[in-house]
């Protein structure tokens, strides 16, 4: 008991010499989407050259999907139909789906507003609208890591979910089955006035081509 | 009505064709992979290596079992193996990434993931074969997913019998795996999402290093943010890292496993590292 009490005060005062020598790393500011806060209001244009800002859509559940056709892990929810399925489903609950693209031009995933308007066509796709976030201000005000990556925002315009899309990470499509989507699993709870129960996670998929 | 219901039946047997072909695999033009056995016959009771040699093209990398901010580790599930015993993969220590704004953990160049496995006691003798499927990932700028199934051929017999040259590698890569008997003693706090780990013991068998060639890798993603910047200080009894609780912890830390990976100037140097608070 004794070498734990002096372990315990060695370590206390080593990490006090060492605050006083380092500075402690603080990535937090105020426009920094974080679980339980507002989220970060922006205004992004849209495929069809119509501007959407977060706070048009007080009042209403929204997702934010980071999207990049490209990549493998994208393709997997697209190719079973698994993301259109939610996006329309979601629609007809009310839900505000917006699919952001972050990609710069050059790299993997970044579309023109045409190229946009041809992928929604060709896959069917039901967001409310594709977004077009080059130079990616939006992605890191929300910490975008990878696509997909998922957010919802409740009604009242706070970040109730920030993470993966399921919880099995792979790009096999059989594993969309048998997964627990979080996405669905977060406007269940809050369309239901409940408590997100895993409100945070850690996304998976390609890295956002900033 | 005839029409309707072929379609559907076309459409059924499509449905169920496609879950029996195997997967496009585009990973695997930059990773070639050869499954390896450190025995060629196996005495019932007895025990072995499985590998995975991945040899990888040049610019892009592979993950540990923590791939960090992004990535995704390998997986190997099995079939055909009655009567045998596989266990979980052992993963040589990894290397840093950085991939855009993100830190991952994985390989470049080379690495073998091994599959401890035993067969069983009552095992008559006769060849067996075992099928793995592998899945990983491998990422330049881009990432591709690959899919792979492996077959492998086991003897059982009176006498387990190496193979020499597989055996070599496996021993060449077992080096690798992190040490368990470091006789260090880790210790750790956590103070507002800074974890200071400590370890005390005999640091000279460390051998000469620059606390700025450590790195801490943990060995699940809900302990340590990996771009977090890592400090290490020596002092004379007690080797100290400062690290950043990750993000996705679920709560303050109580638990801290992982990989202290040391490139010192006489080589690299991997503890393994259990600590509770």
């Amino acid at each position: 008991m004794k070498r734990i009490a002096l372990f315990t005060a060695l370590l206390g005062l080593a990490l006090w010499a060492w605050n006083g020598t380092i500075a402690t790393e603080s990535a937090s500011t105020d426009t920094q989407a974080q679980v339980g806060q507002p989220a970060p209001i922006f205004t992004l244009m849209d495929s069809n050259g119509n501007s959407h800002s977060l706070d048009d859509f007080l009042g209403q559940h929204v997702v934010l999907e980071w999207l990049n056709h490209d990549c493998p892990f994208v393709r997997k929810f697209y190719n079973a139909g698994e993301m259109q399925r939610l996006q329309e489903y979601y629609a007809e609950q009310g839900v505000v789906w917006l699919s952001i693209i972050s990609s710069r031009e050059g790299e993997q995933g970044y579309q023109t507003p045409d190229e946009i308007n041809a992928s929604i066509e060709e896959k069917n796709m039901r967001p409310a609208a594709v977004l077009i976030d080059e130079p990616g201000e939006v992605g890191r005000m929300y910490n975008a890591r990878t696509t997909p990556h998922m957010f919802v925002i409740n009604t009242e315009g706070v970040l109730v979910y920030d993470g993966a899309i399921d919880s099995n990470p792979s790009a096999n499509p059989a594993d969309i089955e048998g997964a627990e989507n979080y996405v669905v699993a977060a406007l269940s709870a809050s369309m239901n006035g409940e408590e997100v129960a895993t409100p945070t996670t850690r996304p998976y998929g390609c890295s956002v081509k900033y | 009505m005839i029409r309707f219901s072929t379609i559907l039946l076309f459409f059924l047997f499509m449905m169920m064709a496609s879950s029996l072909v195997a997967q496009p695999s585009p990973g695997s033009d930059h990773v070639d992979v050869r499954m390896i056995s450190d025995v060629s016959v196996i005495s019932p009771g007895d025990s072995g290596t499985f590998g995975f040699h991945m040899t990888i093209e040049e610019g892009w990398h592979t993950y540990w079992k923590n791939p960090g901010d992004s990535g995704i580790p390998a997986r190997i599930s099995w079939s055909g193996a009655d009567g045998f015993e596989t266990g979980e993969i052992q993963w040589p220590w990894p290397e840093t990434f950085q991939e855009e704004h993100l830190i991952t953990h994985g390989y470049k160049n080379e690495t073998l993931l091994m599959v401890p496995f035993s067969a069983s006691a009552d095992l008559q003798p006769g060849s067996y074969e075992l099928t793995a499927n592998l899945e990983y990932l491998v990422c330049e700028k881009v990432c591709l997913p690959a899919f792979e199934r492996y077959n492998i051929t086991i003897e059982v017999g009176n006498e387990t019998e190496y193979h020499a040259g597989n055996r070599a590698l496996v021993s060449r890569f077992t080096e690798k795996l992190p040490e368990t008997d470091h006789g260090l003693e880790p210790a750790f706090t956590v103070d507002e999402g800074t974890v200071l780990l400590r370890l005390t013991g005999d640091l000279t068998s460390l051998g000469d290093f620059d606390p700025d060639d450590i790195t801490f890798y943990a060995y699940t993603d809900d302990m340590i943010e990996p771009s977090a910047p890592q400090q290490a200080q020596l002092d004379d009894d007690a080797l100290w890292l400062k690290l950043q609780q990750s993000r996705y912890a679920p709560g303050t830390l109580t638990e801290l496993n992982g990989v202290v990976v040391i490139r010192g100037s006489e080589g690299v140097t991997a503890l393994d590292i259990q600590a509770s608070r």
